[in-house]
């Protein structure tokens, strides 16, 4: 045989040796659930993993106390107050999510620090965490007021059996008036491949004749281990409407409505209870004005209809915190990293609703 | 020419050479790869972990009023007789894949004294999804005591055995 094949030949085996061992590495630095460290740094990873969770933090109201930040935090834990173990508080874990307002949000350093990972400024551990809901629920609109929904569990399978209550909710906006709010819920359960079929139509045609904006809220549970999302799948507008921001804090949505709004309607959405507040104008100021104590505590979706001149907003506001399988709320030093990664999982609750809990540890220094 | 026959030769023996020896080399990566990688993530997980997550799914089942829904009928307080298969579905579905689970379920009464455990449903003496019997040594229990609320004027002690055990186990 040619020289030239023999080089040709074990360059290739070279390349193919390496590309193997390089994937194989890449693999174990990038599993840790499946490599789960050492015994020692498993059992650092459990304990601060339950000092995350069952502890508040100091001061314990943090989460939703906006003059704390990074400097002035002085311990940090999830937990929620006056709750059982394993509950979180939303606004805490809001405060992590890079959706957050960046100057709300906490630096994982200082985090670090509290957590004993630093020594003289230098990080002797890094850490991250991972919070996404249990499951994973999407809506396909596959003709008018037909709907495929299809739930999967976290880690992708199909939710089989899971129970799942829909609740639509349709808006009739005419010449700049609200003709009709109405909303039902509806019973189902998914099939072998976790999908579900939605039929409104027949709901729908029992009401007054119009052009209805569709907004659903889908709920899908396992013995209550429950998941949440809202579509606004035939609305005009979704997204913030001019000059209205919704704040949520202490669990509370807080409305701050400007602009020259005429009339409006806000609905509060939670697994048991659906109601609907209508807000007005308030004699010598501009905007629309709802109390806090008109709001449901424990809702988990906020609807708002706005009305202005000759045209209608349908608002949507999401869970807390919002975050899918597909887009966990990451936070943390770095990447997970290194042969010495430690994964603990817990299944946990905020605002009502099931999320899988990931820390991840692992020593600086084999990185 | 006999010399050029001979490198030949000797060419195609390094090249059988070197493919026998990546043969040996993808076998044992791969042998390694299998040992050291099982396929759910809770493999290497201490026993210790084992029963934590076990008392975790316990205890979000619970804080929700979950067990009080699906054991009890909400207007006569009985037991609801598809208690077992919901029971079934749903930790089918909640636990990580690769493990398996057998979960006996006691009411506890006071007689005499005494704490005494009874099956809660003589139908289902143990809600599995492991069709072998298990070997209590290599599973780890957890043991979980719920108070349900009063349903329909009935107050109940429930003592839930949960076992877990990872699928490598049985492999």
């Amino acid at each position: 045989m040619h020289i030239t094949l023999d080089y040709l030949l074990t360059a290739f085996l070279i390349v193919s040796l390496l590309t193997l061992s390089i994937s194989t590495i890449y693999l174990i630095s990038y599993n840790p659930l499946y490599y789960g460290g050492g015994p020692e740094i498993r059992e650092i990873a459990e304990r601060v993993t339950d000092k995350i969770l069952f502890t508040e933090g100091a001061p314990p109201d943090w989460g939703s106390n906006y003059n704390i930040s990074s400097e002035n935090l002085t311990d940090f834990g999830l937990h929620m107050r006056n709750n059982s173990i394993y509950v979180l508080d939303s606004d805490k874990v809001s405060r992590l999510s890079p959706e957050t307002n960046e100057s709300l949000r906490i630096d994982p350093i200082a985090v670090a620090e509290l957590l004993g990972f630093t020594e003289d400024g230098i990080l002797n551990y890094g850490f991250s965490i991972r919070i996404y809901p249990f499951l994973n629920i999407s809506v396909e609109e596959q003709s008018q007021y037909y709907y495929v929904i299809t739930v999967k569990r976290y880690d992708g399978f199909p939710a089989a059996g899971a129970r799942v209550k829909a609740i639509y909710i349709a808006v009739l906006i005419e010449e700049s008036k609200v003709k009709n709010i109405t909303w039902h819920a509806i019973m189902l359960e998914t099939n072998i491949n976790g999908v579900c079929y939605l039929n409104l139509s027949e709901y729908i045609s029992g009401l007054e004749e119009g052009n209805y904006q569709i907004i659903l809220v889908i709920y899908a549970d396992y013995l209550e281990y429950r998941s949440a999302m809202i579509s606004a799948i035939s609305t005009n507008e979704t997204g913030l409407a001019p000059g209205l921001q919704l704040q949520a804090t202490r669990g509370h949505f807080t409305p701050l409505i400007a602009g020259e709004w005429d009339k409006g309607y806000f609905i509060s959405i939670s697994y048991d209870y659906i109601s609907a507040v209508r807000i007005g104008k308030k004699k010598g100021q501009p905007g629309l004005e709802l109390h806090e104590a008109e709001l449901d505590p424990n809702a988990q979706f906020v609807v708002v209809v706005l009305t202005k001149g000759g045209s209608g907003f349908v608002v949507i506001s999401g869970a807390r915190p919002l975050c899918t399988p597909e887009s966990p709320i990451i936070f943390g030093t770095s990447n997970p990293r290194g042969l010495e990664v430690a994964a603990v999982t817990r299944y946990v609750t905020i605002n009502d609703l099931s999320f899988i809990f990931e820390f991840y540890l692992w020593p600086m220094s084999s990185s | 020419m006999a010399d050029e026959l001979f490198m030949n030769r000797k060419g195609i023996s390094k090249i059988f050479e070197a493919l026998c020896s990546t043969v040996i080399l993808l076998i044992v990566i791969s042998v390694f790869s299998q040992l050291t990688a099982p396929s759910n993530p809770y493999s290497f997980q201490a026993e210790a972990e084992l029963r934590k997550l076990g008392y975790n799914v316990l205890q979000q089942m619970a804080i929700k009023g979950g067990i009080d829904n699906v054991f009890f009928n909400e207007t006569t307080g009985e037991l609801n007789e598809d208690w077992g298969l919901k029971v079934k579905i749903a930790l089918q579905n909640i636990l990580p894949k690769g493990l398996f689970f057998n979960l006996t379920v006691y009411n506890a009464t006071i007689q005499d004294d005494h704490v005494v455990l009874q099956l809660l449903d003589e139908n289902y003496p143990y809600i599995s999804n492991f069709v072998r019997k298990f070997e209590e040594s290599t599973a780890v229990g957890t043991t979980y005591i719920y108070t349900t609320k009063n349903i329909a004027g009935k107050v109940r002690i429930l003592v839930f055995y949960l076992n877990l055990i990872r699928g490598e186990s049985y492999g």
